[in-house]
């Protein structure tokens, strides 16, 4: 089980799985597992969609591979942080929400 | 009290026993080519005074009643009488007539009728006559065969009803606008700022349609229906001279020389635009302090004229020359250098939100240009680039900025906000079957295997065949090999050769040639040719059943040829399969049912969005420095930076947001003045001092008697006039003064009415003259003066109750009032008021609770504040305590009595003595042997309360009977003063020492 809140961004690794990317609607959607380094516990699947005309533009550029991947890295990087900094329901009152069983509209 | 009885007079009115004579005296001015008439009618015969016949015509004179509302106590009183007379044929006419037959020619209504008292069998002679009552004649007026009444009202009312004002017309004024046609010119009495003014000048006014450009010929406007074919017109203040005109537009316009904008105001050029201030038939004192719309006036714009009390202006009063500012959105109109954005120019159309320029971190820089100069339509305020965007998700790295050529950059547009973001959410809901114990039914699953033939391997010889001739010797051999067919173990070996004699041999008869095996077990070989002889035998076929690859063909003969075409072998392996039936000891069963498993995990997935749009500000102000041509060929540049969050950017929209502020003059009629009002005549005819400005209270009766009305001055009694005067000149420093305005046509009575409030007065009309007066404190001290004590003796009984006619009522109590919010010096120029002063009688709040009559207490004439605090002091007195209201008769020998007078009265009602009242009404009734009726003098009066502080009572008492109430730190020292409570505890502010015997205020005062 991973700690949310004593992590922190760069304590996460990631991979991308080139074979599943697909384009969606007006992007390139790349999904990306990320592992928590530590326990090597898979974190969460990210998939981070790039503009397909900016993917274009991108790739006409001679070093648009490590522009891409410092991109996509950034995106879920985002996304850790948002992940890290997420407010978690108190066990207590997830419990004391389970105790309330069933109620009726 | 009247002092104007001759002593003859006094001494019979004052006899217990007298002949009161009632006179009434008509006298018709004249009138449609008849004289003058005076008739004498009295109620006795043989009435001659100084040889002059008085005819017994009176039937009944009635009762001079005088009105007053005793609640109110602020209306000047009025009275009248109804008479009847006599209208039988008398020898007063000649021939004789009846009195009726008079009103033919001498309108009663028109009659001045004087009664008057005289005494018969006196030693009176004409000069002791004393006047009753001054009236005019008023409906109803009735007569039959033998009588004829009417009704004669007080000489005030006939002049009362005198209206003042006069208004602007088209004759006084032929120029005056509509909306001043009928209003009163102003009459202004005293100083009153900012006094309002009539326009008395029209001036043709239209809108512009449209915006007018410099230079241009034409303007579009409401309507030129007011204006000349041709001439000038005012806009703002640019002069524009147009020579023809239709029904819109003005044509042919020289002058335009700035911009002009819709609405803007379109005058006809005038130079005398003119504001009555005061009414001219009056001359006034001064004007000044001219302003327009609140705001004071350069002194060079307008002229005054006193004399026609106006102020003219040279054109048109400016109101305000105002900051109206708008804000211009000018768009790009090209595309700018350094461009790389996909679709820029979507980014300079305005209100287009689902069109957008494009820009990301390889291409990001969007330029778009503003190439055409902008006009100069004001004076330019602030200037900003305006810049919309939103982006196709959060930027926590990259940001992008806004520059401007020649500026540079001008700032970061705003990111995306942290909680810019959408949250998906959902649920899988996962229902499958499965078996809760897998498991299902099987018959015992033996199994068996069939026997199998045993394997059988054909094969071609791989050499020794072939169509080669083969020789062989004694002793030699031909070798044939075969493939191997694989392991196994081998039963048998069937092998046929090909095999033919070429017809050479030698050696024995019989030859064999065989085949053989060439290795392997066991051995074997049969024989594929014999000749013996000529006879040749050939076998097909024959076992080897060696395991071996290699056969040998031998031969028996010394020499021999043949050949073998070919080689077949088919070898048979050995079967080694297990064909027995055997089980598979595998047993199952079935137990249990279909069961459903159900899940319904959160969904958790990510939702990539584009963010809200943004719009920011950024100010170029200080660059553009008010020059419209700035913006010629300026670029904007919307950049992205950075590429670490690989987001593309949507520019809505890219602007400039000028705001400019024009000249827009706003004209006003709003002109007012500080005006010295109404000055006096050259002879100082209403305040003594020529040309002395008309602002005291008794200056203005005067006034409204000797101007409008134009009664001569024979018609006031100048001694109470004065007198009412005197103390309010002395009520506080610089004495009483009003500074108002008539602004309506307005009855004199209403205005006396109004007046008299303001000033705590009376005007009224008494005996034919005006008079005036000025109300006392309502509080009694023991110095107050007192006109005549009035003894039990002095009132009559009623002849049917043997009742003393003497009546008490108490004021009403919705006339109570203890807290006034005065309002005062009013702004004449709307129904307001300037200033407001607070006075409370707190005993009174506390005994009745909080009473106001805010409505009552609007004085529209003060305008000093120590007069409103004077005036509010005396009505807090008037009004905050319920009080007695006696009404009673005296006899005839009190007939001195008069509004105004203070009595010492015992009032029967409540067995008190020496309470001091002040006459409110003093009537008469006149005696009539008719109506079985006496002379009588009615009067009605009110109690005046307690004393003022500092001059109380002392710890004396006053007997059982007491005087009034109780009045906080102004009345009687702690005494009480009995059981009626007249009387009660004036704390702090007594009398002293004195003693005032058994029964209250007499006594020896010895303070």
């Amino acid at each position: 089980m991973i700690d949310w809140k004593n992590c922190k961004s760069k304590d996460f690794s990631v991979s991308f799985i080139v074979e599943e990317i697909v384009p969606v609607g007006t992007s390139q959607v790349f999904p990306v597992n990320v592992y928590h380094t530590k326990t090597d516990e898979f974190a969460f699947m990210k998939t981070v969609p790039i503009n397909a005309e900016f993917y274009n533009d991108l790739r006409e550029k001679k070093d648009w591979r490590p522009i891409l991947l410092t991109i996509l890295k950034a995106r879920v990087e985002d996304d850790i942080v948002e992940r890290i900094n997420t407010v978690k329901l108190d066990i207590d009152d997830k419990l004391s929400l389970f105790s309330q069983n069933k109620e009726s509209l | 009290m009247r002092t104007d009885f001759t002593g003859s007079f006094i001494a019979e009115k004052d006899k217990t026993a007298h002949e009161p004579v009632t006179l009434l005296q008509l006298d018709w001015p004249a009138l449609n080519g008849l004289p003058a008439l005076t008739l004498r009618l009295t109620d006795r015969e043989g009435v001659v005074i100084g040889g002059v016949p008085w005819y017994p015509l009176i039937e009944d004179a009635g009762d001079i009643r005088r009105l007053v509302d005793a609640a109110r106590l602020t209306v000047t009183p009025s009275t009248n009488v109804r008479i009847g007379l006599v209208n039988l044929k008398t020898d007063l006419f000649t021939p004789s007539a009846m009195l009726s037959r008079l009103f033919r020619t001498r309108p009663p209504e028109n009659v001045v009728a004087t009664i008057r008292q005289w005494f018969g069998s006196a030693n009176l002679d004409e000069t002791d006559i004393a006047d009753l009552f001054v009236g005019a004649g008023e409906d109803p007026i009735k007569s039959n065969e033998v009588s004829c009444s009417l009704n004669l009202v007080n000489i005030s009312t006939r002049h009362g009803r005198t209206m003042i004002g006069n208004v602007i017309n088209l004759e006084n004024y032929p120029l005056a606008p509509d909306g001043s046609v009928g209003k009163m010119m102003p009459l202004v009495f005293g100083v009153v700022e900012d006094a309002p003014s009539i326009s008395v000048r029209n001036t043709a006014e239209t809108k512009l349609r449209s915006v007018v450009l410099p230079g241009t010929n034409i303007l579009d406007v409401a309507s030129t229906e007011e204006f000349s074919a041709s001439g000038t017109v005012v806009i703002n203040d640019n002069e524009i001279l147009y020579t023809a005109k239709n029904s819109t537009q003005f044509l042919n316009c020289t002058g335009i020389n700035e911009f002009h904008y819709a609405d803007d105001i379109v005058l006809e050029k005038n130079t005398d635009h003119r504001y009555l201030l005061s009414d001219p038939a009056y001359p006034i004192k001064s004007i000044t302090g001219i302003k327009v719309a609140g705001h004071l006036v350069d002194i060079g714009l307008y002229t005054i004229d006193l004399v026609t009390g106006e102020v003219v202006f040279s054109s048109k009063p400016v109101g305000s020359n105002n900051v109206d500012t708008k804000f211009l959105q000018a768009q790009f109109t090209a595309v700018g250098a350094g461009n790389n954005a996909v679709d820029p120019l979507n980014a300079a159309v305005p209100a287009a939100q689902t069109t957008y320029a494009k820009i990301n971190p390889v291409n990001n820089n969007l330029s778009l240009k503003h190439a055409p100069a902008l006009a100069n339509v004001g004076v330019i305020g602030k200037v900003f680039l305006r810049v919309e965007h939103f982006v196709e998700g959060k930027t926590p790295n990259d940001h992008l900025e806004a520059h401007v050529t020649g500026i540079g950059k001008l700032g970061d547009l705003s990111s995306p906000a942290t909680d810019d973001q959408v949250v998906t959410v959902g649920s899988t809901n996962i229902v499958h079957s499965h078996l809760d114990t897998f498991g299902f039914p099987i018959s015992d699953p033996q199994h068996f295997h069939a026997e199998a033939q045993p394997p059988k391997i054909t094969q071609n010889a791989l050499s020794g065949v072939g169509g080669l001739t083969i020789g062989l010797s004694n002793g030699q051999q031909h070798i044939i090999t075969f493939p191997d067919p694989g392991p196994g173990t081998w039963a048998s070996g069937e092998y046929g050769f090909g095999y033919e004699w070429l017809g050479t041999i030698s050696g024995p008869s019989t030859v064999d040639v065989n085949a053989n095996n060439n290795g392997g077990s066991p051995s074997g070989s049969y024989r594929i040719w014999r000749r013996q002889g000529t006879t040749e035998t050939y076998s097909t076929g024959g076992n080897i059943n060696t395991d071996t690859n290699s056969i040998r063909i031998t031969h028996g003969a010394t020499f021999i040829t043949f050949k073998i075409s070919s080689a077949t072998r088919v070898i048979t392996m050995t079967t080694a399969l297990d064909t027995s039936t055997k089980p598979t000891s595998t047993t199952t069963s079935k137990s249990g049912a279909l069961t459903q498993h159900s899940s319904n995990p959160a969904l958790s997935a990510t939702t990539d969005s584009a963010t809200r749009s943004v719009v920011n500000f950024f100010d170029v102000t200080s660059h553009v420095n008010g020059d419209w041509s700035w913006f010629t060929g300026r670029e904007a540049q919307v950049k992205v930076v950075g590429a670490l969050d690989g987001r593309t950017a949507f520019v809505v929209h890219v602007a400039w947001e000028i705001e400019y502020a024009r000249r827009r003059i706003e004209f006003s009629d709003a002109v007012t003045a500080t005006v010295e009002g109404l000055v006096d005549d050259d002879a100082g005819s209403v305040t003594g001092t020529p040309d002395l400005l008309i602002e005291k209270p008794p200056h203005l009766y005067r006034w409204s008697i000797l101007k409008p009305l134009a009664l001569d001055a024979s018609v006031m009694d100048s001694g109470t006039i004065d007198a009412a005067g005197v103390l309010m000149d002395a009520a506080i420093a610089g004495g009483y003064k009003f500074g108002g305005i008539i602004q309506e046509k307005i009855e004199a009575r209403e205005l006396w009415q109004k007046w008299g409030k303001e000033c705590r007065s009376y005007f009224y009309w008494e005996l034919g003259k005006a008079k005036a007066l000025y109300r006392p404190l309502n509080l009694a001290t023991p110095e107050s003066p007192v006109q005549k004590v009035i003894a039990d003796s002095m009132i009559p009984y009623d002849q049917s109750s043997g009742v003393s006619i003497f009546e008490t009522s108490r004021t009403r109590m919705d006339s109570l009032v203890n807290h006034i919010d005065m309002q005062y010096q009013r702004d004449w120029s709307k129904v307001d008021y300037l200033s407001n002063l607070k006075k409370v009688e707190t005993s009174s709040v506390a005994e009745f609770g909080k009473r106001e009559k805010p409505d009552d207490f609007k004085f529209n004439w003060i305008r000093i504040t120590a007069m409103a605090d004077h005036i509010a002091e005396f009505y807090i007195r008037e009004h905050s305590k319920p009080t007695d209201i006696y009404e009673f008769d005296l006899f005839l020998d009190n007939m001195e009595v008069q509004r105004g007078d203070i009595l010492w009265v015992n009032a029967p009602t409540h067995d008190l003595d020496n309470v001091k009242v002040m006459v409110l009404s003093a009537g008469r009734v006149l005696g009539s042997g008719k109506a079985r009726r006496m002379d009588t003098v009615k009067v009605v009066g009110r109690l005046i309360p307690g004393t003022i502080a500092g001059l109380g009572f002392g710890f004396q008492k006053f007997g059982s009977t007491g005087l009034g109430g109780r009045y906080l730190n102004i009345g009687f020292g702690q005494q009480s003063f009995g059981s009626t409570e007249f009387g009660g505890r004036y704390i702090g502010a007594g009398f002293g020492h004195q003693v005032f015997g058994s029964d209250g205020f007499g006594g020896v005062e010895k303070n």
